[in-house]
């Protein structure tokens, strides 16, 4: 490489580097407790059942929650994708944000409800807002996607850099006969390079989750509407069909698929006169693939089922990729470890930044061992 | 210390690194219970350990027998054009 282009890759290095370097931190902080967060979230114990497939009311559970909360609606259902639980949120109307829904969560075999928080509150939610938007909304989460670029340009870089770096230094070799910074250089150069190619996912894949409110609104404005046109003519006007009777049509209609959430009609999921469901299959990878069903509000019939867009699938791959939450504990430990030498990473960047800022930039440049030792 | 390594030389663990990485993410995701959900912790576990593993040496006070404890001077070109 020549110096021209070493000099380039260093100055995108840096300055990549240093705009999200904070933010990136707050990331990797917050992220931690997140890992655990179904550990360390609401957690609600349930009975022991000898029919495990037996289903109760959702319609009775629906007007328990709405008895507690008068004069509120029902904008969805939230099925569980590993316990047998399902939260019901009630709200002002099918269009308010998720933060103000109040949640009560039943056991869907027994139709009791269950003692859980109310998982819009405490040590998790908070970790979630700062990780997912700032508590900003969408503003918050497209600016920390900026951020998550801006941290990928960085990994790409650095690792453009390692290759002159490593020009005369065995791997694994740490120099630490030296001042702290070559030492720090050294192992921010290892330990990133160790870990490009997870750091590398994890990024790229929380990038992609932020453009999930973008994401929807074309799904939206495209196939939802789309969708839904199928009906045109069959809606006959009337009293809502029953949720029960909704339920067991999609189930009917897909009896290989498990139905994750209902949308009611007029929340930004569905439409004025549909409900829409969206369902998965019970795999590790496509259980993150949401397929949705449209479903007239007033017969309870199924009108319409199809695939979601690559897009919308390319966000619900990268999901999995981004939390660690799909291979058990061990699999979370180890997004835990390799997050904890991310923050290794970011913070020695920042050292070594700090030091060659306070030194007068007098350090030469970085990515050439030969050129930033002292002399013997 | 080394003299100039070959790009083959610099990028051999590093690549295999990646690619032991990449492994281990996607057997879990694709890979349906059996063997699939250990083969990607072994996998996932060899970047922990090796990182695991440096930093504790490169953590380590200095002395004699260090392989970075002959530090050669620099030969003051501009990078990239060899000593």
């Amino acid at each position: 490489m020549s110096a021209r282009r070493l000099r380039w890759w260093s100055l995108i290095h840096k300055w990549s580097s240093l705009l999200c370097t904070i933010f990136a931190l707050l990331l990797c902080l917050t992220g931690l407790p997140l890992i655990f967060h179904e550990e360390l979230g609401p957690n609600p114990a349930l009975e022991t059942i000898a029919d495990p497939d037996i289903r109760a009311s959702v319609d009775t559970m629906i007007a328990e929650a709405l008895a507690e909360r008068p004069g509120e609606v029902v904008p969805y259902l939230f099925y569980d994708r590993d316990k047998p639980i399902v939260k019901i949120p009630t709200a002002a109307s099918t269009m308010s944000a998720p933060d103000t829904f109040f949640y009560k969560v039943f056991d869907v075999r027994t139709g009791k409800a269950l003692a859980v928080d109310q998982p819009n509150e405490g040590f998790i939610y908070v970790m979630l807002r700062l990780h997912a938007d700032l508590f900003a909304g969408v503003k918050g989460t497209l600016f920390l996607g900026g951020m998550g670029l801006l941290l990928v340009v960085a990994i790409v870089s650095g690792a453009v850099l390692y290759g002159p770096f490593a020009k005369r230094l065995q791997f694994g070799e740490v120099r630490r006969q030296g001042s702290n910074r070559l030492r720090w250089l050294d192992l921010h150069n290892l330990l990133g390079i160790i870990t490009l190619a997870w750091f590398g996912v994890v990024s790229l894949t929380g990038v992609i989750n932020t453009l999930a409110a973008p994401i929807e609104l074309v799904w939206q404005s495209n196939q939802l509407v789309d969708m839904a046109a199928q009906s045109r003519g069959r809606s006959q006007g009337g009293p809502m069909a029953p949720v029960d009777l909704v339920l067991a049509r999609v189930r009917a209609a897909a009896p290989d698929m498990r139905v994750m959430t209902l949308a009611f009609p007029g929340t930004p999921f569905s439409t004025p006169t549909h409900y829409a469901a969206f369902l998965t299959v019970d795999t590790p990878l496509t259980s993150r693939i949401l397929k949705p069903a449209i479903v007239d509000a007033t017969s309870g019939e199924v009108v319409a089922m199809r695939d979601m867009p690559w897009y919308a699938t390319a966000l619900f791959v990268s999901q999995p990729l981004h939390f660690g939450d799909y291979g058990g504990m061990p699999l979370k430990i180890i997004w835990a470890i390799l997050d904890v030498i991310t923050i290794i990473i970011l913070v020695s960047g920042l050292y070594l930044w700090i030091d060659k800022w306070r030194s007068g930039g007098a350090v030469a440049a970085e990515p050439e061992p030969a050129t930033s030792e002292p002399p013997r | 210390m080394t003299s100039n390594r070959p790009r083959r030389a610099i990028w051999t663990i590093p690549a295999s690194l990646a690619v032991v990485t990449l492994f281990g993410l996607l057997a879990a995701l694709v890979g349906e219970g059996g063997i699939w959900w250990p083969l990607s912790w072994a996998l996932l576990a060899v970047p922990c350990v090796c990182s695991g593993v440096y930093l504790m040496r490169g953590l380590l006070p200095p002395h004699e027998g260090d392989p970075g404890h002959a530090l050669r001077p620099s030969c003051g070109k501009p990078p990239g054009e060899g000593c």
